[in-house]
C-alpha cells in the first residue's frame, strides 16, 4: 500500500518545477504586446510632430509667395518623413507578429508535453522514465543557457529535438547582454534592453538597473576626464548626470555620485588604502559576497573606490540578470539546482558518505574523498583485501580532474570495485554526485528498510539470507561455507551465520 | 489543461498584429494619397496637409484599438497559466546546495553526456566550460577567478565509446564477439563480482549458432547448425565446466531436440526473445560498475527523484514557515519524502528505541539475542551495566553488543 502511494503520480502537483515552461513564453508574448503599444505610441507622437511642423512650413511656404521655390516641397518632404516613420512601425510590428506566433506554437508544444503526464499511470511506469528524460534534458539546457554555454545548449536541444521546450533565443539574447556588461564593459545593449522593456521596468518597484547603467556611463566619463585629462569630458559627465541621474529618488545617492567629480581614480586609490582596505590583503569569499550584498542593498554606500572599481561591471551583469529573471517571473537560479538539491537529499542516506562499506549496496564509492588512513583503522573495507592502486588516494574537492576520478583501464579498471552481486550502484555513491551531495542533509526515514530474512556474518555484515545464498552459488563457494560478498576472501561456515532481528 | 488549451487557441487566434499592421498600412495609404494629390496640385499642399491631422489620428486610434483583443486574450491565457500552477508554491532558490559548485556540476554533466553517448555535445560543453562561464554561479567560491576547469574527459570518452560500440554490436548487429572479448579481458574481476556475464555471452553465442541466427554463415544442411554449436561449445566452454556444469549440460542436452527445440524442455533457453536485451543490459551494468559508476545516469536518477520530492518539500516548507517555525537542514531532512521503491539503494536502519537513523557515529549494535539498536540507545539503556533487551527477555552486557553493518 505504501509502495503504491509512493509511486503515485499526481500530474497537478508534479509540475512544480515546470512553471517557467509555460510562464516564460506567456510573459514574452505579453511583452511583445507592450512593445507594440510602446512603438505605436512613440510613432504616433513622432508622426504628429512631423505633421504639425509640416503644416507650419507649408503654410509659411505658401504665404511667402516666393516664386523661386515650389510651395509643395515642404509638404512633400513632411509626408516622406511621416511615411518612413510609419514604415518603420510596420516593420517592427511584423517582426513582433512573427515572434508572437512562434511563442504561441511554443506554448502549445509545452502544454502537449505537460499533458503527456496525464496518460502516465504511475511513477514506476516506463513512460514516466521517458518523460523524465526529456525533463532532464530541459533542465540541462536551462542550466547550460544560464551559465552561458550557449553552443552546448543549442547542441543538446537540437540533438534531442526539444527546441520548442527550451528558451534558446531569449537566453541567448540575455547571455549576449550579460557578456557585454561583464566582459566588454559596455552598457549600450543593456540600456537598449531597458528601453525595450519600458513600462515593465517601471512597474517593478525599486528596480535600479537603469540608474545603475546610467551611473556607470557617468563614471566612465569622469574616469576619462581625469585620466586624459579633459575638462570637456568632466563637463559631459555633469551634463549626463543632470539628464539621467537627477531623477533618482535618493538625494544621498546623487550627492555621492557627484563627489566623483572632485575625486580622481588616483586620489581615491590612496584614500581607499587609508580608510577602507587597510586590513584587507585579498578579499576572501565572504568579503566578496558581503560586497555584493552590500552593493545591492538599499543603503548602497558609494565610496569613490567602489564606484571606480572594475567590480561594478560584475555587479551590473548580475543586476541585469536578476532584473530580467524577476521581470519574466522565472527563478534566479538554474532549475537543475533546485531539482538536484531536492533529489540529492531525498536519495541520500548516511551510508553514502560512511567510511564503512555498505553490504546492502555493494559498492560504496571508493572515489569519495574520505581519508584512506582513517578507513584503514576501521572495519573491513574491501579495498584492503586486494592490491590497491595509488589512484584511490583521497581526492581533493576542487582540483579533481576527470582522470583522477576514473580508473584507467590499464591500471585500475575494476580495482575500485569489489564484492559480488553489486546491485544498482547508488547514484549518490557514484562519482558524479558524491561530492556534491556532501552539503545536503540525508533523507528522513521512520522505519528501517532491510532485505528480508536478514542474517549476520561473523564480521558483522548483514545480508538477506536469500541473496547471500544466491551470490555464494554464483561465486562457487563450497557447500557448507559462505563468503562475504564484499570481501570474498573471507570464508565462514554457514553455522556461524546468525539470524538478526531488525524492527 | 482544457481551459489552458482553450485560452491558448484564443491567444493564437487573436494574439497577433495582423490587423494592427493593416491599420498602419491604412495610414500609410492615406499619406501616399495625399502625396499624389499634392504632386498633382502643388497649391493644395497646405490645405491637404492640414486635412490629414484628423484622419491620421483616427487611424492611430484604430491601430491601438486592434491591440485590445490581443490584450484580453493574453490576459486570459496568463490567468489560465496562473490557475494551472495555483496550487503550487512559487519556485524559490532557498537552500540551494549547488550554489557555487559549478565545477562539480559541470563535471557531473560532462560525465552524464558521455555516458549517454552524447559525445558531440560533451565535447562542445567541455570546451565551453573550460574557456568561459558566467561568473555568477562559480567565480566566487573562494578559488581564484581565473582558475580554469580541468576536464580531461578523453579517457572517459574512450571508455564510453567502447561501451557504445559493444552495445551497438550486441543490439543492432547481433554480434557477440566484441562483448565476449571484453568479458574475457576482465574475467578475473567479473568473477570476483560473481558476474555471469562471460558465460551468458558465450551461451547466447551457442544458442545463436544452434538456431542459425548467424547471417554470415547461411547453411544448406539443417544438421550443420547444431554441429557448429556443438563445436563452439567444445572449444569455448572449457573454463566454465566447473561453475556452470548444469547449464552446460542443458545446452548439450538440447542437441537431442535439434529438430523441434520449441517442444523441448530447453525452449526457455533457445527461444528466449529478450535474451539479447538481457545480455546487453547486464553488460552495460557490469561495464559501468567496473568504472565505479551506476548503470543509470546518477544525474537522471537524482533529478527525477528531485522532481518527485520537490512538491512535498515545498508543501512542508510553506507549512513550517506559516507556523513561524524554522527547520535546520544540517544533517537530516525533518520529514519523510516518499519515493518509489526503485529509488532505494541502501538498507536503512532506524533505531527502534530512539527513532534515529544509524550513522557512523551512532552505528547499529546487535545484542547477543540478535536484536539491534543504535549505540547511543544502548548506552542510555544500559548505563554501562548489565541490561535487559527492550524487545525480548534476554539480558546482556553492553560490551557483548556487536557493531553490525547494513
Amino acid at each position: 500500500m505504501t509502495e503504491f502511494k509512493a509511486s503515485k503520480l499526481d500530474p497537478a502537483t508534479h509540475i512544480l518545477i515546470d512553471q517557467p515552461l509555460l510562464r516564460l513564453p506567456s510573459e514574452l508574448s505579453r511583452n511583445n504586446l507592450k512593445s507594440a503599444q510602446f512603438n505605436i505610441e512613440t510613432t504616433q507622437k513622432k508622426v504628429n510632430a512631423t505633421l504639425s511642423a509640416g503644416i507650419k512650413a507649408a503654410a509659411s511656404a505658401s504665404s511667402t509667395q516666393n516664386n523661386d521655390s515650389d510651395p509643395s516641397q515642404p509638404a512633400l518632404s513632411t509626408l516622406n518623413t511621416a511615411l518612413s516613420q510609419l514604415q518603420a512601425l510596420k516593420k517592427k510590428l511584423t517582426t513582433l507578429n512573427t515572434s508572437s506566433s512562434d511563442l504561441a506554437s511554443q506554448s502549445l508544444s509545452r502544454i502537449n508535453h505537460l499533458e503527456e503526464l496525464n496518460d502516465i499511470p504511475s511513477l514506476a511506469d516506463v513512460k514516466y522514465d521517458e518523460w523524465s528524460r526529456v525533463r532532464l534534458d530541459r533542465l540541462l539546457v536551462d542550466y547550460l543557457l544560464r551559465m552561458g554555454y550557449t553552443k552546448s545548449a543549442r547542441g543538446l536541444a537540437e540533438e534531442k529535438g526539444i527546441e520548442g521546450l527550451v528558451d534558446l533565443e531569449e537566453f541567448e539574447l540575455v547571455g549576449k547582454i550579460e557578456r557585454s556588461l561583464r566582459v566588454e564593459h559596455k552598457v549600450d545593449a543593456a540600456l537598449a534592453w531597458c528601453g525595450r522593456m519600458g513600462g515593465g521596468m517601471r512597474k517593478m518597484n525599486n528596480n535600479t538597473l537603469e540608474y545603475e547603467l546610467r551611473l556607470q556611463q557617468y563614471i566612465e566619463l569622469v574616469r576619462a576626464g581625469f585620466t586624459t585629462p579633459s575638462m570637456k569630458k568632466l563637463q559631459d559627465a555633469r551634463a549626463h548626470a543632470a539628464k539621467h541621474l537627477s531623477s533618482h529618488p535618493d538625494p544621498k545617492w546623487k550627492s555621492q555620485a557627484a563627489v566623483l567629480l572632485v575625486i580622481s581614480p588616483d586620489m581615491c586609490e590612496s584614500i581607499d588604502l587609508k580608510f577602507y582596505d587597510k586590513n584587507i590583503q585579498a578579499p576572501t569569499r565572504d568579503q566578496v559576497l558581503d560586497e555584493w550584498e552590500y552593493a545591492l542593498s538599499d543603503g548602497y554606500k558609494m565610496s569613490p573606490a567602489r564606484l571606480y572599481s572594475e567590480f561594478r561591471w560584475q555587479n551590473l551583469a548580475k543586476l541585469f540578470l536578476e532584473t530580467h529573471h524577476s521581470m519574466y517571473n522565472i527563478p534566479q537560479r538554474p532549475l537543475l539546482h533546485m531539482a538536484l538539491t531536492a533529489g540529492l537529499s531525498a536519495l541520500k542516506t548516511p551510508a553514502c558518505h560512511s567510511k564503512f562499506v555498505s553490504p546492502s549496496s555493494g559498492l560504496n564509492s571508493s572515489t569519495s574523498p574520505r581519508s584512506q588512513s582513517q578507513s584503514q583503522q576501521h572495519h573491513p573495507r574491501h579495498h584492503h583485501s586486494r592490491g590497491h592502486t595509488p589512484q584511490n588516494t583521497p581526492t581533493q574537492t576542487h582540483d579533481t580532474s576527470m582522470d583522477d576520478i576514473i580508473n584507467t583501464p590499464e591500471a585500475g579498471l575494476g580495482t575500485a570495485i569489489g564484492g559480488a552481486g553489486v546491485g544498482n550502484v547508488c547514484p549518490i555513491c557514484s562519482t558524479e554526485l558524491n561530492q556534491l551531495a556532501r552539503r545536503v542533509p540525508f533523507a528522513h526515514h521512520t522505519k528501517s528498510i532491510v532485505e528480508s530474512d536478514p542474517v549476520v556474518l561473523p564480521n558483522g555484515r548483514i545480508y538477506g539470507r536469500e541473496r547471500l545464498e544466491r551470490l555464494n552459488e554464483k561465486l562457487g563457494t563450497e557447500k557448507g561455507y559462505v563468503r562475504d560478498p564484499v570481501e570474498i576472501d573471507k570464508i565462514y561456515a554457514w553455522e556461524d551465520v546468525a539470524k538478526v532481528y531488525i524492527s | 489543461m482544457d481551459s489552458l488549451r482553450k485560452e491558448l487557441s484564443e491567444l493564437d487566434e487573436r494574439g497577433h498584429f495582423s490587423k494592427t499592421i493593416d491599420q498602419v498600412q491604412a495610414a500609410i495609404d492615406l499619406l501616399e494619397k495625399a502625396q499624389e494629390k499634392i504632386s498633382a496640385n502643388p497649391s493644395s499642399a497646405a490645405i491637404t496637409l492640414a486635412g490629414l491631422k484628423k484622419p491620421v489620428k483616427d487611424s492611430f486610434d484604430n491601430v491601438t484599438g486592434e491591440l485590445k483583443e490581443y490584450y484580453s486574450a493574453a490576459g486570459r491565457y496568463t490567468k489560465a497559466v496562473d490557475k494551472k500552477f495555483k496550487s503550487q508554491p512559487p519556485l524559490t532558490a532557498e537552500n540551494d546546495a549547488l550554489y557555487q559548485q559549478s565545477f562539480l556540476i559541470n563535471r557531473a554533466i560532462a560525465m552524464h553526456l558521455l555516458r549517454e553517448g552524447q559525445f558531440n555535445v560533451a565535447t562542445t560543453f567541455i570546451e565551453e566550460a573550460k574557456s568561459e562561464s558566467m561568473p555568477n554561479f562559480d567565480s566566487f567560491d573562494g578559488t581564484p577567478f581565473n582558475k580554469s576547469l580541468v576536464f580531461k574527459a578523453d579517457t572517459l570518452q574512450k571508455q564510453f565509446a567502447e561501451m557504445y560500440h559493444i552495445l551497438h554490436q550486441l543490439r543492432q548487429e547481433r554480434d557477440l564477439s566484441p562483448a565476449i572479448l571484453w568479458a574475457r579481458k576482465y574475467s578475473a574481476i567479473l568473477e570476483t563480482r560473481g558476474s555471469n556475464l562471460e558465460f551468458e555471452l558465450c551461451r547466447l553465442q551457442y544458442v545463436r549458432l544452434f538456431m542459425g541466427g548467424d547471417p554470415y554463415n547461411s547453411t544448406k544442411s539443417p544438421t550443420e547448425l547444431p554441429l557448429r554449436a556443438w563445436a563452439y561449445g567444445r572449444s569455448e566452454f572449457g573454463p566454465f565446466q566447473y561453475r556452470y556444469e548444469s547449464e552446460i549440460r542443458e545446452l548439450t542436452g538440447a542437441m537431442a531436440y535439434w529438430e523441434n527445440i520449441a517442444d523441448s524442455p530447453y525452449r526457455h533457453i533457445f527461444l528466449h526473445s529478450g535474451a539479447w536485451d538481457d545480455v546487453a543490459s547486464s553488460f552495460n551494468k557490469e561495464f559501468c560498475s567496473l568504472l565505479g559508476l551506476s548503470a543509470d545516469s546518477p544525474l537522471f536518477v537524482a533529478a527525477t527523484a528531485g522532481a518527485i520530492a520537490l512538491p512535498v518539500l515545498a508543501k512542508v516548507k510553506s507549512k513550517i514557515k506559516a507556523n513561524g517555525a524554522t527547520w535546520t537542514t544540517d544533517q537530516e531532512l525533518p520529514f519523510e519524502v516518499p519515493l518509489p521503491p526503485a529509488y532505494q539503494f541502501h538498507s536503512i536502519f532506524v533505531c527502534p528505541v530512539s527513532k534515529d537513523q544509524a550513522t557512523d557515529t551512532n552505528p547499529p549494535m546487535m545484542m547477543p539475542c540478535g536484536h539491534v539498536i543504535c549505540k547511543e540507545s544502548l548506552e542510555r539503556i544500559s548505563k554501562g551495566a548489565r541490561f535487559k533487551c527492550p524487545y525480548c527477555p534476554s539480558e546482556s552486557n553492553p560490551s557483548h553488543a556487536k557493531l553490525v553493518y547494513l
